[in-house]
């Protein structure tokens, strides 16, 4: 099991208005396998996956990344967390728009102890001939993919997208999609999904309704479907 | 509505750039108080030394005869001029002490009272005041001269002494020589004294230089000898004043002038980002009927506040220090500081120019930017900030992560590394120049006679001798010239003995020269323009005759403009009578017979007093390093938060990604230390330039020959380290902006 969340408690307090965003959020995922939270929007699902992510601190509760308590590392030690562990993909892409396409995936490979190679990333999401392109010359599917390549240069242990495709149209959703399956199957990279597009849920192998700050449906799915077989 | 909009937007550009804001306020108004500061004094200098002139009725030559002149009325109407004998002579008040006692004259050069009283009666005596504070001399107090004590009335200047040189080879004046006045009658009693003449031209269309000559020619016409002549124009204890006045006004529109281009790249910039996010606004205020000069008056409004209270902010307080900077000025010109005025035009250009530059640079950046359609501007949103050409020529396959990342980061807006690359050499040219005003400063103290003279006093005599000089003494024959066509230039020729003792000049390779040859200084080389073995032309100040000279060797120094040749072949070539002198070297006290006029400087007196006359030069050097250091740090400190504010997402970025705080700080903040060291470098020739054209001015103005800019090497690494420090010291700041960006940022991004 490489996630155990159990119990987490998450509240954002503005003015006097506190707002419970999440109640007592319990989610487990085994290693190798791709979940993908399902919600609407403001339903608690970006909070949650910062939360595992180490980029914010919850309230109460607790989460298990890897046999490592998230929830109780310092400050320092969260930073070693983010920088050896795990890869990020965000909804808009946030590529450095003054590096070209090959310096964005340095930025990352810069500060790993075992690195992939860049070209070979690059190769991976098909993206080599435009290596020396920068991002503003690049469609949103392309620069998605660049993305999607700096995440995984690392090779990280978890990789977390908070709604990937959520600014790219179908064709380009899907590449996306052929490609975070090629790689799951690939490398062995343990996938977390943000989404509120249901039909994505047909290539994971663990869902969860996320409504409200709760998890109120967990299920594992039998027929998992090949990227390209998803329609929406 | 709209118009709501756009002023929010402008107060939260505001406080989202405030450093910017900020950094360009402090640069307007620090351009504003130096432009005002400096021209107010140099307006008040400038007025104050001619009203001095002109109510004191300053000579415009003055002129030395063999014989007292018999029939100076006859002289005076044909020559069209006021023409006053005065008499002088110079008094040992102590060892190291020299008072010129001069008395009264009632046409020209009046003295102007400082403080105090003119004499009124017998026994009563005026000194010049920085000699008598300095000497413990006050107003009222008695001083001994010849036995007898006289009451000290007033503190006085001369329009002919402005710059109190004691001899017209001295650069500078030292402290323990003093100008004083008594009355005639006073003066007959001491029964000593030589006469000299200072004539006054009445008013004429013709130049004073003809005028001169042709009175020259009266003169000798009479059969009177003329054994010395000093124009005006060529006499340093009153040119000096105009060449000061030069370098000051000089300095105090160069240094604001770097400064306020400083400030327009930065309010250039605030504009175009302001402009840029707002473009979607514009297109639709377009759209919407709004007239172009109403949307170009509206983003004038930031520029035009901040040049506005800029300009106030700094040209108001520069006049309040001008009457401490005059008056602390007039202890190296003695001129009555009568009063202190404002320049009318110079403080409307104080407040003027920077708000029109800073708004006419605006202006452009709007026009430029808004030259769009309304369509393109609406679309403007989409349009990502541009890759720009040396971004996009760069090839960094082979280079380190680190280094690529920094150097794009600072090619990413050029805007901003031409600022930070300028504001460092500016910097570095403020303090490199304070630097070199401290070297030449040593140079014209010390350097300019101390390599070469072996010798204790230095003896002029008014008139020619013949008479054998003791053991100890050599004899010297010495007369000014200058090069044809530059008068304002002049050199000394002396006779001297040949193989002196008294001289240790050296040539290019170290070796001694001996002075049985024509040897030339660098500066009378230069100034001549000519190499060893050319023969030149120079022509005698005194009566205008022309002769021809051969140099045989350059010496290796720049102490004065001298061409020494041996004593008898100088007498030959000039036509003085064979075996006369004018002045000696010495190493005894010469015991002259009281008739013999003369002056003496003791060498020990042209060394005292460096470290007292160089105490405000070092506090003004001083103030200069500390002012670049402050502007380097201003600059460092702007552009620093400029790269952080411009930075955030992708300093968030870096934070999720696992960077250490320190690791980000690395990348983004030590990306400047490449451009701050370029920067420095780039203001070392700067440096050179800048002095350099200051020396020309001086040498045109009065002929003063100085050692080339050179900077030395430790000056360049102490210029520097203090560079780094305060680049260190700002960006010690800026850290905390960088560790205060949260993660969240990044999340956020896009999102919009
Ligand atoms: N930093 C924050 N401060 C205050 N409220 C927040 C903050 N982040 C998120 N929220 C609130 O928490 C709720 C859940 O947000 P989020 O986790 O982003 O939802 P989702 O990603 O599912 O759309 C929303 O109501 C949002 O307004
Ligand atoms: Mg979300």
């Amino acid at each position: 099991m490489i996630i155990d969340v159990s119990e987490l408690r998450k509240s954002y307090r503005t003015g006097n208005v506190v707002t419970e965003v999440l109640k007592g959020v319990g989610l487990r995922l085994d290693e190798g396998e791709i979940g993908v939270i399902l919600g609407p929007s403001g339903s608690g699902k970006s909070t949650l996956m910062n939360l595992i992510g180490g980029i914010d601190r919850c309230d109460s509760g607790k989460i298990t990344v890897d046999g490592i308590e998230v929830t109780r590392l310092t400050d320092e030690e969260l930073t070693l967390y983010r920088r050896e562990r795990l890869g990020f993909v965000f909804q808009f892409y946030n590529l450095i728009p003054n590096l070209t396409v090959g310096e964005n995936i340095e930025v990352v490979s810069n500060i790993s102890t075992s690195p992939l190679k860049t070209d070979e990333v690059l190769d991976a999401v098909d993206m080599l001939d435009k290596r020396n392109r920068f991002p503003q010359e690049l469609s949103g599917g392309e620069q998605q993919r660049t993305s999607l390549a700096r995440a995984i240069v690392k090779n990280p242990g978890l990789l977390l997208c908070d709604e990937p495709t959520g600014a790219l149209d179908y064709d380009s959703s899907l590449s996306i999609l052929k490609l975070m399956q090629g790689i799951n199957v690939r490398f062995r990279t343990t996938i977390l999904m943000i989404t509120h597009n249901s039909a994505i849920a047909g290539l994971a192998h663990r869902v969860f309704r996320l409504r409200s700050g709760e998890i109120t449906e967990e299920l594992v799915n039998k027929s998992i479907l090949p990227a390209e077989e998803i329609i929406w | 509505m709209l118009k709501m909009t756009i002023n929010r937007r402008i107060r939260r550009i505001l406080s989202e750039n405030r450093s910017q804001y900020i950094g360009s306020f402090i640069l307007i108004v620090l351009s504003s108080f130096l432009f005002s500061f400096m021209g107010q004094f140099a307006c008040n200098f400038k007025r104050l030394a001619d009203n001095f002139r002109i109510n004191n009725i300053q000579e415009d030559a003055s002129f030395v005869t063999s014989v007292s002149l018999t029939s100076l009325t006859e002289l005076e109407s044909m020559a069209d001029a006021v023409i006053e004998e005065g008499l002088k002579f110079d008094y040992q008040l102590a060892d190291g002490l020299t008072l010129r006692i001069f008395s009264m004259n009632e046409k020209i050069n009046l003295p102007g009272i400082v403080e105090g009283r003119n004499v009124m009666a017998d026994g009563e005596i005026l000194l010049n005041p920085v000699f008598a504070e300095s000497n413990g001399f006050g107003i009222g107090d008695e001083i001994k001269i010849h036995g007898k004590s006289y009451t000290i009335t007033g503190y006085l200047a001369l329009p002919n002494y402005m710059y109190l040189l004691q001899s017209e080879v001295d650069m500078m004046p030292r402290p323990g020589f003093g100008i004083a006045v008594v009355s005639r009658k006073d003066f007959a009693g001491f029964g000593i004294g030589s006469p000299f003449y200072s004539v006054k031209f009445n008013h004429s269309p013709e130049p004073l230089r003809v005028r001169s000559a042709r009175l020259r020619e009266l003169i000798v016409e009479k059969g009177v000898e003329i054994a010395e002549w000093t124009n005006a124009d060529d006499n340093k204890r009153i040119n000096i004043v105009d060449a000061e006045v030069e370098i000051i006004s000089m300095v105090s529109k160069a240094v604001p002038t770097a400064i306020l281009l400083l400030a327009v790249i930065i309010v250039s910039r605030i504009v175009s980002r302001l402009i840029k996010r707002d473009s979607t606004i514009i297109g639709t205020l377009y759209a919407l009927g709004y007239r172009k000069r109403e949307i170009y008056f509206h983003y004038l409004r930031l520029p035009l506040a901040l040049a506005i209270t800029g300009s106030i902010a700094g040209a108001l307080p520069g006049l309040l220090p001008v009457r401490a900077m005059v008056s602390f000025i007039f202890d190296a010109f003695n001129i009555p500081l009568t009063e202190i005025e404002t320049d009318a035009g110079r403080m409307a250009a104080s407040l003027i120019i920077p708000v029109l530059i800073i708004v006419l640079s605006s202006y452009i950046v709007i026009r430029s930017r808004l030259r769009r359609s309304p369509a393109d501007l609406l679309r403007g949103r989409k349009e990502k900030t541009g890759i720009n050409f040396l971004e996009r020529a760069l090839n960094l396959e082979k280079v380190g992560f680190t280094v690529k990342f920094q150097i794009r980061e600072q090619l990413r807006s050029l805007s901003r590394v031409t600022f930070l690359l300028l504001g460092i050499a500016v910097a570095t040219v403020m303090m490199q120049w304070g630097f070199s005003l401290k070297k030449s400063t040593d140079f014209l103290l010390t350097g300019g006679v101390s390599g070469i003279y072996e010798f204790g006093y230095e003896y002029k005599f008014d008139r020619l001798r013949a008479d054998p000089l003791p053991y100890g003494a050599e004899p010297f024959s010495a007369a000014l010239f200058v090069p044809p066509g530059a008068e304002k230039k002049d050199l000394y020729v002396m006779g001297v003995l040949p193989a002196s003792g008294m001289l240790t000049l050296t040539g290019k390779s170290g070796a001694l020269l001996s002075t049985d040859m024509v040897i030339a200084t660098i500066p009378a080389a230069k100034m001549l323009n000519t190499a060893e073995g050319e023969p030149i032309r120079v022509i005698r100040k005194i009566d205008g005759r022309e002769f021809t000279i051969r140099v045989d060797e350059i010496a290796d120094t720049y102490a004065g403009n001298f061409i020494f040749m041996p004593v008898d072949e100088y007498n030959k070539m000039f036509d003085m009578p064979e075996g006369s002198y004018n002045g000696a070297f010495s190493n005894v006290l010469l015991d002259l017979p009281a008739d013999v006029s003369h002056s003496m400087v003791t060498m020990e007196e042209k060394m005292a007093g460096v470290e007292e006359l160089l105490g405000p030069t070092k506090s003004m050097i001083g103030f200069v390093v500390f002012m670049a250091a402050i502007i380097g740090m201003i600059i460092v400190y702007l552009v620093s938060s400029m790269i952080v504010d411009e930075n955030t997402i992708t300093i968030s970025l870096m934070k999720i990604f696992g960077y250490r705080r320190k690791e980000v700080s690395n990348l983004v903040l030590n990306s400047s230390t490449m451009v701050v060291v370029l920067g420095y470098l780039l203001g070392i020739p700067l440096t050179m330039s800048a002095i350099g054209s200051m020396i020309q001015s001086l040498e045109d103005s009065v002929g003063l020959i100085v050692p080339p800019a050179r900077i030395s090497l430790p000056y360049i690494l102490i210029g520097f380290l203090v560079i780094m420090l305060a680049y260190e010291v700002s960006k010690r700041l800026s850290k905390r902006k960088v560790n205060a960006i949260p993660m969240s940022e990044a999340l956020k991004a896009g999102m919009e």
